[in-house]
């Protein structure tokens, strides 16, 4: 068993090292395409699964959901696409949508949240932490401590007729300062992660509620 | 290592990776996700069990097609055949739990470039027949798992005061009045746990080793 490879005298372009590379290439692309032809119902009921309990979850009133899709204006005539979920009640009504949103910005990285919003009494209904990296116990706090979160339940987030965006942009205030309409208080230490929060929201409602209101047609019909 | 002897026994085979040449706690292989996904009960079993499938399926396709590839491609067919079953553990943890998926992060992707697979590719299922190649490859998976779960029960029991956490079998420890340790979830507690595991794993051989040999000696 002697396997010392002896390189110079190996030659690397050759028919049979070319050949080797290319039918394991193909065998290896076959197997993964039936595999991926095996699995992707699974795959894709498992996401929409997934998005229909987030979307009930933050609209309580709704019983089924459709995604569709916001192009919020970039640079020039650009846009980038942003997934809405709507939500409808029994009697097939609109009654809000959820959105997801991040920032980057948090002490262990990027935070995503969702927030459900009723276009109709243009209110928040609250924001979900889905995925953070925070410190447990420190930063971590802004997923279990049961008041931050609760700040922005019910958060009136009246428009301005014209531009549909927020009068009242949310904005960060330091913790027991009983801020005025759209300021969340704080979270006292763990204030780089609540900032995070609050900047996703901000950022977020900013850009995409006047694309939601220019859609909303739409969205009531329920036509994907 | 494994060529100095050049038949070793079916059983060794299997029992090496399990206790002698344990990946994690003797050839300090594979650091990167061990010190990674170590924080929950769940994720370590995730992971334990991904590495040990592509470990045995990569090992077995390896050592079959050890007479065919040159010698000069090895390490990039390999890969090849490697991330094959990687991806395919990949769409297998998705269609499971979505939530499972997201806690072990880019971490299964990674066991594409696991030292610890592709060093038994190259180690040992390329010098040696298909049976003994996935033998010493469930061996290595076997041992590769208990140690990070060795590693997660005590970073997640002081860490968080529970076992198996995130899962319907969820056990609490210390009783509600426990205030979780909470460096032990975070890197530094896994360099703790896996450095005193180290020792104690090691004082623990040199113990065997010393009785073995004065047993000989009687």
């Amino acid at each position: 068993m002697n396997n010392e490879p002896k390189l110079p005298a190996h030659p690397i372009f050759t028919p049979a090292t070319i050949g080797a590379l290319v039918a394991l290439a193909c065998i290896s692309s076959a197997i993964l395409g039936a595999t991926h032809y095996l699995v992707q119902d699974t795959l894709e009921r498992r996401g929409q699964e997934h998005i229909r309990a987030l979307t009930l979850e933050m609209l309580p009133d709704a019983v089924t959901h459709k995604v569709f899709t916001a192009h919020l204006p970039s640079y020039g005539d650009t846009t980038i696409p942003q997934p809405i979920y709507a939500g409808y009640d029994a009697s097939g009504t609109l009654v809000g949508v959820a959105i997801e949103a991040s920032d980057r910005g948090g002490y262990g990285g990027e935070i995503r949240v969702i927030y459900g919003y009723l276009p109709e009494e243009q209110r928040i209904t609250g924001v979900k932490i889905l995925r953070e990296n925070e410190t447990p116990d420190i930063g971590g706090r802004i997923r279990t401590d049961p008041d931050f979160l609760a700040r922005f339940d019910g958060l009136d987030m009246p428009l301005e007729p014209r531009s549909m965006r927020p009068r009242h942009p949310v904005r960060y205030v330091a913790p027991e300062t009983n801020g005025g309409p759209g300021e969340i208080e704080g979270l006292s230490g763990a204030t780089v992660s609540a900032r995070a929060v609050v900047r996703a929201v901000r950022v977020s409602t900013n850009r995409v509620l006047p694309v939601v209101h220019d859609m909303l047609d739409d969205l009531k019909k329920g036509d994907e | 290592m494994s060529t100095q002897e050049n038949t070793p026994r079916t059983l060794d085979v299997f029992l090496r990776g399990l206790w002698e040449e344990n990946p994690v706690f003797v050839m300090l292989l594979g650091m990167c996700p061990v010190l990674a996904v170590t924080n929950k009960v769940i994720n370590c079993f995730a992971m334990g069990v991904s590495a040990t499938f592509v470990l045995v399926m990569s090992s077995l396709i390896v050592s079959l097609l050890r007479n065919y590839i040159p010698k000069q491609v090895r390490i990039a067919s390999y890969i090849v055949i490697i991330a094959t079953f990687v991806t395919i553990v990949d769409y297998a943890i998705q269609a499971i739990s979505l939530d499972l998926y997201d806690s072990l992060g880019a971490f299964i992707q990674l066991i594409v470039v696991n030292c610890i697979i592709l060093g038994r590719a190259e180690a040992f299922a390329s010098r040696n027949t298909p049976p003994k190649a996935v033998l010493d490859a469930i061996g290595m998976g076997i041992g590769f798992t208990f140690a990070l779960l060795c590693l997660g029960v005590v970073r997640e029991a002081l860490g968080n005061g529970t076992l198996l956490m995130d899962t319907p079998w969820e056990i609490s420890l210390f009783g509600p009045r426990f205030a979780p340790w909470s460096v032990m979830i975070l890197p530094p507690g896994g360099f703790f746990v896996l450095g005193l595991q180290i020792l104690f794993f090691n004082w623990l051989r040199k113990k065997l080793q010393r009785r073995k040999t004065a047993a000989e000696q009687a």
